[in-house]
C-alpha cells in the first residue's frame, strides 16, 4: 500500500472542542427550559411477578398540569420485542419484573408528573416468581412467565426457538463440530468446571433521555440517547407503534456513553407524544437506568475440555444457561453471537448448547463484548488449569492451539487477519512473564501475574451507506448513519475520507444522527462502524471522484478515465503537473459543468454479499462474521490475604486492530476496556433481592475510580496490525474486544498469587477471603495430625 | 413557592426565581440553558455536575439553588479566557485524547481546575486521588490524568 | 421534595424554628447527605432550616486549656487542610481526608457528618477516640455531651427538639494520644465497610498502655467503642500478642449487619484485621 498521509495519524478528535467547552449537545440537553415541553415519567412495577387487577388513574389525572395518564389500555394490542415479540410497552395483564412499565404520565412540569405518578393506584395479585435461571429452566418449573411463548412472533433467527427444554426457555443455540464424545475418549486429560458471571450495568454517564415531537404533518421526530437512528430508533418506533418509516424521524446527538445499553426512554416519550399530540421529554433517573438499560447477561457456564498430553485440545463441550430476565429483548442474538469467541483455538470436536431463560429479573441485553466475555471467563481460566496440570507454560499452550491464518475455524470460516499470537507475545514480554514480580510478596500480600487471550467478532449481516459531497470551497461533507457514542468514529471516518480524497482532514465535515438527513446505517454496534461505514465512505469518495472526473472531462478536454481527482485538484494522469482545481467546476459562466451551483455528490454502500446464516443444527457456515479482533491482557496483582482485596498493580493489553486509523483512539478504547474489565472482574455486580436491584446508584455499585487503576507508568496498550483485506486500509473493529480477556486474566493472576481459583464473578474481597479461608482449612486438614 | 435568587454566573449577575428544592445544577441547565453542567447520578457520586462555587469545586446536584444565593458560580461555559481562548486544561484534554463520550468532561476539567488552583504541581498520585470523586466510564482515566499533568506543567510555564 | 427553606441568622432563631416545627423540620448544613436523602424520599421534611447563614460557626481553634474547638459548620475540607488540626490531632485530618471526594468535602461540614448519624460516618470514630464532646445549644442554654453518647441509632442523635449541635471540643489532654483512623472501603469515595479508630497513650515507660480507645464504625447501629478490647489492653504492654488478642475481642464486640456493601461475617472479620492494623500503627509497631 502506498504511503498514507492521514490514516495512521493521531488526528485530534473532531468533537473534542465542543466537548471540552461544554457546548456538545446530548439528548438530555435538548429542550432545556423549553416552554410547552411536557415531561414524562413512568410508573414501574414494584413486584417481580403479579397480575394487574385494576389501575385507578382518576386522582392522577386531576393533578394540575397533567396532560395524559396512559396505561396498558393505551398501547398497541400487538406484543413487541427485539428478537421475540413478548412484551407490551406498558403492561396489560401481568407485570414480570420489578421495573416493568405500568403507566406513563405526561405533565407540564416534572413535579406535576411525579405527583401524578404517586397518585396512580394499582391493585396487584402477587404471583410466585422465579429468579434463578437453572431453576426456571426446569421442564417442571411451576412459574411460567410467558405461557403463550410458542405463539409469539420471532423477528430474527427463528430457529433459536427450536428444541426448547422447558416452558421458560426462549432460546436454544447449538454449535456442533466433530464428535465430542469421541474427542473426550481420545483425551489424556479432562477438565470440567462450573463458572458463573454477574449481572453488570453499563453505567454510561448520560442517563437515558429522549424528546419526541409530533409534527403537524403526522411525522414523529424522536431524539434519543440510544444509538442507531435507523435500527435503534426509527425501525423500532415504527414496529412498536405500527407506523411507516416515512412518519418517524430518528435523531441522535452526541451520546454520553453506550456500551450496548438500550434503556429506550424514547418508547415512552413517543407514546406520550402520540397520545397528547405535544412534545414530550423523558429522562430516566440513574436508578431507572440500572433496571431498564438491559444489563450484561448473567450466565452459568458448564465447561468440559479434553486435551492430549502434549497440550493439543481435542474436545470442548460447553453448556450455558443465561438469565435473560422477564423479556427476551436482544438476548437470543447475544447468546448466538457469544459463541463466536471460541473460534480462536483449533478444536476438532466442539459442542455448544446455550439456553436463554426467562426469569422475573430485569431483562438483560447487549454489553461490550456481546456475550463473548462470559464464555471467556470460563474458557481462559481452563487454559491455565490445563497448562498447570500438564506442567506446560500457559503462553505456550495457547500458542500451540491458536488457529492459523487461512485455517478453517470451528464454525467453518476461513481464518483471516489473525494477530493473536503477536498479541500474546507482546503482553507476555511487557509484563515479564516468567520473571519476578515488580514487588515481592509478603506474609499477607501476595503478588503474581496472569494473562488471558480473547476476541470479539464484528457482525457480518449489516449494511452501511454513505454520501460524500464535494463543496465549492474545497470542504467535503460526509453523511452517514452511525453514531458518536464516545468511541471517536467521526474522527476515524473523517480520516478515511480525507485519505481517500487526498484532502486535509480539517476540510472534512462529518454529518450524522438524523434519519431524515443521512443515509441508512445499522448504527454503532458490534465494533462495525470503522469497517462498514468506513468502507461505504471510501466507496462514496471513489464515486464522487468519478463524478468530478466526468464533470471535468469536457472542460479539460480529456476522457474521464484519463483524469484523476486528488486533493481538491483534477490532474491529467499522463501529465500530473497539469491540473485544475475542483472548485473551478463551480465557476459561474461554466454552465456546461455545474449549472446553478449543483452538487458533486457521491454515494457508496457496503455489505457482505456472501455471508451465511449458519446451519440451525450445527452453527456451521462459511462466512458468519465480518472480522475478529484479538485482545490479550496481562496483569500483575497484589492480593491482601487478610482482607481479600485485590490491587491491580500493572496492566498490559495488546489488540489486533487490523490497522489503526487513529492509534490514540484505539489506545483510548483499550484503556477504557481495561477499566471496565477490572470493574467486571473485581467490583461490579447488580445485587438483587427477589428481583429488586439493591444497589442502583454509583456509591453502592462498584464502577472503578481513578485510584483503582494502575498508574500511567504501569499501564501499556499495544496495537497489533494484522491487516484485514476487506477493511478500509486494513482496519477492523476493535472497541468491544477491549474488555473480553480482563476477568480471566485477573483470575489467573489471583490463582498464581494465592492458589485460589474463583469461578464466580465478581472476585469481591468477601468472596476471595472466603475462598482463602476454605483453602487454609483444607490445607490444615491435609497437613494436620491424623 | 419560588424564591428570588441572585447569582453571579460566569461573571454576570443573574437573577432567577427557583423552587427551594431545585438544585443548582437543575437551575443552571433549565433556567440558564447552561447544558455543559451534566447530571449523571444526582447523588453526588460521579462529579459530572461539578462547578466552581466561590472558586471551589462542588457538586451542583447537591446544592439547592437557594443555598447558592449571592455566590459566584463558574461553569464549563465560563472557563474560557476573556479573549475566548481555551483554558490550558481544555487544550490539554483535547491534545491528550482525554475526551471520549464527553459526558464527564466538564466536571473533570472543573475538578482539575480546582485541584491545580490548590496544588499547582501535583504528582500523578495526587491527581488520581484528588479526582477520584469523578467517574468516567469510557477512558479508563489514563489520558485524563495525562492531560491534567500536562496542563499543570504548561500552566507552570514548563513545556511538554 | 416539597419544603419551605428557612435561613435563620442566629442560633436562637434556629432553635426557635426547630422548636416550632419540631419533627416537620430538618436542619441543613452542607446538604451533601440531606439532599440525597430528601431526593430519595428517605425523609420528606416540610421545613428545611439551613444554618449556613449563621455567622461564626465555621471556626477551628486550639488553646491549651480547652483543647481543640471546631464549629459545626467547619467544612471537612477545612479540617483536612488545617495545619492546626494536622499538628495537634492528625487522626482528624486523616479521617477528613478519607471522607468522600474533595468536591464533597468542600461542601460537607463536621456538624452535618455527625448529625447525619450514619453508622459509617468517617469523622465519628476518630473524634470518639479523642474523647471529643458535642457542644449543644438548646432552649436551656449550652451543654456538653460526650460524643460517644451523641448517636442513638442509624440517622438518630440525642438532640432534642429545639437543640442544635454548634460545635465539637477535643480535650487538650488528648493531644498526646497516638491515634489513627483506618477505613476499609473500595476507595475513600465509598462508604466504609468497616472503620476503625484506635488511640493509645503510652506510659512514661513508653511500652505499656496508659489509655486506649478503640472505636468501630459501620458495624453497629451507631459508632461504638470496643470497651472489652480496650480493657484487655489497659495497663498491658502493647505488643503484638496483646494486639492480636484485643483485635479478636473487638471483633466479638461488633454487632454488624449484612447489607449491599458486605456481610455481617465479613465485617466482623474486618474488625479483627483493622483493629489489629490500627493498634499496630498507633503503638508504632506497624510493619
Amino acid at each position: 500500500m502506498s504511503e498514507l498521509s492521514v490514516v495512521g495519524k493521531n488526528v485530534i478528535r473532531l468533537d473534542a472542542l465542543e466537548k471540552v467547552t461544554g457546548t456538545a449537545l446530548y439528548a438530555a440537553d435538548e429542550a432545556l427550559g423549553e416552554p410547552g415541553m411536557l415531561h414524562g415519567k413512568v410508573l414501574w412495577s414494584p413486584h417481580a411477578h403479579a397480575r394487574i387487577i385494576s389501575i385507578d388513574i382518576s386522582r392522577a389525572k386531576k393533578v394540575p398540569g397533567v396532560e395524559a395518564v396512559l396505561t396498558g389500555k393505551d398501547v398497541p394490542e400487538a406484543r413487541v420485542g427485539s428478537c421475540v415479540d413478548d412484551q407490551h410497552m406498558l403492561a396489560r395483564e401481568k407485570v414480570r419484573f420489578v421495573g416493568d412499565a405500568v403507566a406513563v404520565v405526561a405533565a407540564r412540569t416534572l413535579e406535576a408528573a411525579e405527583e401524578a405518578l404517586a397518585l396512580i393506584k394499582v391493585k396487584y395479585e402477587v404471583l410466585p416468581a422465579v429468579f434463578d435461571a437453572e431453576e426456571a429452566m426446569r421442564p417442571d418449573c411451576p412459574v411460567v412467565l410467558h405461557p403463550g411463548l410458542s405463539g409469539y412472533k420471532r423477528n430474527m433467527y427463528p430457529y433459536l426457538g427450536n428444541d426448547l427444554p422447558g416452558p421458560n426457555v426462549h432460546t436454544h443455540h447449538k454449535v456442533r463440530r466433530g464428535n465430542v464424545e469421541e474427542g473426550f475418549r481420545q483425551a489424556d486429560l479432562i477438565v470440567e468446571n462450573r463458572f458463573s458471571t454477574a449481572r453488570i450495568s453499563h453505567c454510561q454517564l448520560e442517563p437515558a433521555s429522549s424528546v419526541a415531537r409530533p409534527n403537524v404533518d403526522g411525522t414523529l421526530v424522536i431524539s434519543t440517547s440510544t444509538k442507531s437512528v435507523y435500527t435503534g430508533v426509527q425501525a423500532e418506533v415504527c414496529r412498536f407503534f405500527g407506523l411507516p418509516p416515512s412518519k418517524v424521524r430518528g435523531v441522535t446527538h452526541y451520546i454520553g456513553g453506550n456500551f450496548g445499553s438500550a434503556p429506550r426512554a424514547h418508547i415512552f416519550a413517543a407514546l406520550a407524544a402520540i397520545r397528547t399530540g405535544r412534545p414530550v421529554k423523558v429522562v430516566f433517573s440513574r436508578e431507572e437506568c440500572f433496571f431498564r438499560d438491559l444489563n450484561r447477561l448473567p450466565m452459568v457456564i458448564y465447561l468440559k475440555d479434553g486435551v492430549k498430553k502434549d497440550g493439543t485440545l481435542v474436545a470442548r463441550q460447553i453448556k450455558l444457561i443465561c438469565n435473560c430476565g422477564a423479556y427476551a429483548q436482544i438476548t437470543p442474538l447475544v447468546i448466538r453471537n457469544g459463541s463466536f469467541g471460541s473460534s480462536q483455538y483449533r478444536i476438532p470436536n466442539f459442542r455448544w448448547d446455550a439456553y436463554g431463560v426467562y426469569t422475573n429479573e430485569p431483562p438483560s441485553g447487549a454489553f461490550r463484548g456481546f456475550g463473548n466475555a462470559q464464555p471467556f471467563w470460563a474458557m481462559e481460566q481452563h487454559m491455565d488449569i490445563i497448562a498447570e496440570k500438564l506442567r506446560m507454560d500457559p503462553v505456550e499452550l495457547r500458542q500451540k492451539n491458536l488457529i492459523a491464518e487461512g485455517e478453517e475455524n470451528l464454525r467453518g470460516e476461513k481464518t483471516h487477519s489473525m494477530g493473536a499470537a503477536e498479541c500474546l507475545d507482546k503482553v507476555a514480554q511487557w509484563i515479564g512473564w516468567g520473571r519476578p514480580t515488580s514487588q515481592p510478596s509478603s506474609n499477607t500480600v501476595k503478588v503474581a501475574k496472569g494473562f488471558a487471550l480473547a476476541n470479539k467478532y464484528t457482525q457480518v449481516d449489516t449494511i452501511a451507506s454513505a454520501l460524500v459531497r464535494f463543496n465549492k470551497d474545497g470542504f467535503v461533507d460526509v453523511f452517514h448513519g452511525s453514531d458518536e457514542i464516545g468511541q471517536g468514529s467521526q474522527t476515524v471516518l473523517a480520516q478515511i475520507a480525507a485519505e481517500e480524497l487526498g484532502v486535509p482532514v480539517e476540510k472534512i465535515k462529518v454529518i450524522w444522527g438524523d434519519s431524515a438527513r443521512v443515509p441508512y446505517d445499522h448504527g454503532a454496534i458490534s465494533s462495525r462502524t470503522t469497517m462498514f461505514v468506513g468502507n461505504a465512505i471510501r466507496a462514496a469518495c471513489q464515486d464522487v471522484k468519478r463524478l468530478i472526473c466526468a464533470t471535468a472531462s469536457p472542460v479539460m478536454g480529456a476522457a474521464p478515465e484519463d483524469l484523476e481527482a486528488r486533493g481538491g485538484q483534477i490532474y491529467f494522469r499522463s501529465n500530473p503537473s497539469k491540473s485544475m482545481p475542483v472548485s473551478d467546476l463551480f465557476l459561474p459562466g461554466r454552465a456546461t459543468c455545474l449549472p446553478h451551483d449543483a452538487e458533486l455528490l457521491g454515494q457508496g454502500t457496503f455489505f457482505y454479499k456472501g455471508y451465511s446464516d449458519g446451519d440451525p443444527e450445527t452453527g456451521q457456515g462459511t462466512r458468519l462474521t465480518a472480522s475478529y479482533c484479538y485482545t490479550a491482557h496481562a496483569v500483575e496483582v497484589a492480593v491482601d490475604t487478610e482482607t481479600g482485596e485485590v490491587k491491580v498493580l500493572r496492566f498490559c493489553s495488546a489488540t489486533d486492530v487490523g490497522r489503526a486509523i487513529n492509534p490514540k483512539l484505539c489506545e483510548a478504547q483499550s484503556e477504557g476496556g481495561i477499566a471496565q474489565g477490572i470493574g467486571s472482574a473485581l467490583y461490579e455486580e447488580m445485587l438483587l433481592d427477589r428481583g429488586r436491584v439493591l444497589n442502583c446508584n454509583f456509591h453502592d455499585y462498584g464502577m472503578p475510580r481513578m485510584t483503582e487503576l494502575p498508574g500511567n507508568h504501569d499501564l501499556k496498550c499495544f496495537l497489533v496490525e494484522a491487516n484485514h483485506r476487506e477493511g478500509p486500509f486494513g482496519a477492523k473493529g476493535m472497541g468491544e474486544g477491549a474488555m473480553t480477556p480482563s476477568a480471566p486474566a485477573i483470575a489467573n493472576a489471583i490463582y498464581n498469587a494465592t492458589g485460589v481459583r474463583l469461578m464466580d464473578l465478581p472476585m469481591s474481597p468477601e468472596r476471595l477471603l472466603r475462598a482463602l479461608k476454605a483453602q487454609n482449612k483444607e490445607a490444615g486438614h491435609k497437613s494436620g495430625p491424623l | 413557592m419560588k424564591q428570588r435568587v441572585t447569582l453571579n454566573i460566569n461573571g454576570t449577575e443573574e437573577e432567577v426565581y427557583a423552587e427551594p428544592w431545585w438544585s443548582l445544577a437543575q437551575v443552571l441547565r433549565e433556567e440558564f440553558g447552561l447544558g455543559g453542567t451534566k447530571i449523571a447520578c444526582n447523588t453526588g457520586d460521579c462529579g459530572a455536575c461539578t462547578v466552581l462555587l466561590d472558586g471551589k469545586a462542588v457538586r451542583s446536584c447537591l446544592i439547592l439553588a437557594v443555598k447558592a444565593q449571592g455566590r459566584k458560580v463558574v461553569t464549563i461555559e465560563g472557563l474560557r479566557g476573556k479573549d475566548g481562548g481555551l483554558h490550558p486544561l481544555q487544550q490539554a484534554f483535547m491534545e491528550h485524547f482525554a475526551v471520549q463520550c464527553g459526558y464527564c468532561t466538564p466536571g473533570m476539567i472543573l475538578t482539575a481546575k480546582s485541584l491545580l488552583d490548590e496544588n499547582p504541581a501535583p504528582t500523578e498520585e495526587e491527581v488520581r486521588e484528588g479526582m477520584s470523586g469523578n467517574l468516567c466510564r469510557c477512558t479508563g482515566y489514563a489520558k485524563i490524568v495525562e492531560a491534567v499533568m500536562a496542563a499543570s506543567a504548561r500552566m507552570r510555564g514548563e513545556h511538554r | 421534595m416539597h419544603f419551605k427553606y428557612l435561613t435563620p441568622n442566629t442560633i436562637p432563631q434556629a432553635m426557635a424554628l426547630l422548636a416550632r416545627h419540631k419533627t416537620r423540620a430538618t436542619v441543613m448544613a452542607g446538604g451533601t447527605d440531606l439532599v440525597v436523602k430528601m431526593r430519595s424520599r428517605a425523609i420528606d421534611p416540610a421545613y428545611v432550616v439551613d444554618l449556613s447563614n449563621i455567622p461564626g460557626l465555621d471556626f477551628i481553634d486550639f488553646n491549651p486549656r480547652d483543647g481543640l474547638n471546631i464549629g459545626a459548620l467547619a467544612s471537612i475540607r477545612a479540617l483536612e487542610t488545617s495545619t492546626l488540626v494536622g499538628k495537634q490531632y492528625p487522626v482528624l485530618q486523616s479521617a477528613a481526608h478519607q471522607l468522600a471526594s474533595p468536591a464533597i468535602r468542600n461542601m460537607a461540614t463536621l456538624g452535618g457528618n455527625l448529625c447525619n448519624a450514619s453508622p459509617s460516618a468517617d469523622m465519628a470514630p476518630g473524634l470518639i477516640a479523642l474523647a471529643a464532646k458535642a457542644r449543644i445549644a438548646g432552649p436551656e442554654g449550652e451543654t456538653f455531651m460526650p460524643l460517644e453518647e451523641f448517636f442513638s441509632g442509624p440517622g438518630k442523635t440525642a438532640l432534642k427538639a429545639g437543640q442544635v449541635l454548634v460545635g465539637i471540643q477535643v480535650p487538650a489532654s488528648q493531644a498526646s494520644m497516638q491515634a489513627v483512623y483506618l477505613k476499609h472501603a473500595r476507595s475513600s469515595i465509598e462508604l466504609a465497610v468497616v472503620g476503625v479508630a484506635a488511640g493509645v497513650i503510652l506510659d512514661s515507660d513508653g511500652r505499656s498502655c496508659k489509655d486506649v480507645r478503640i472505636v468501630l464504625g459501620a458495624v453497629a447501629p451507631t459508632p461504638m467503642r470496643a470497651r472489652k478490647a480496650e480493657a484487655a489492653l489497659l495497663g498491658k504492654k502493647l505488643d503484638d500478642k496483646a494486639i492480636v488478642e484485643a483485635a479478636e475481642i473487638a471483633a466479638g464486640e461488633a454487632r454488624p449487619i449484612s447489607d449491599v456493601r458486605a456481610s455481617a461475617d465479613y465485617r466482623t472479620e474486618m474488625v479483627r484485621v483493622f483493629t489489629g492494623r490500627a493498634l499496630r500503627v498507633a503503638a508504632g509497631i506497624a510493619s
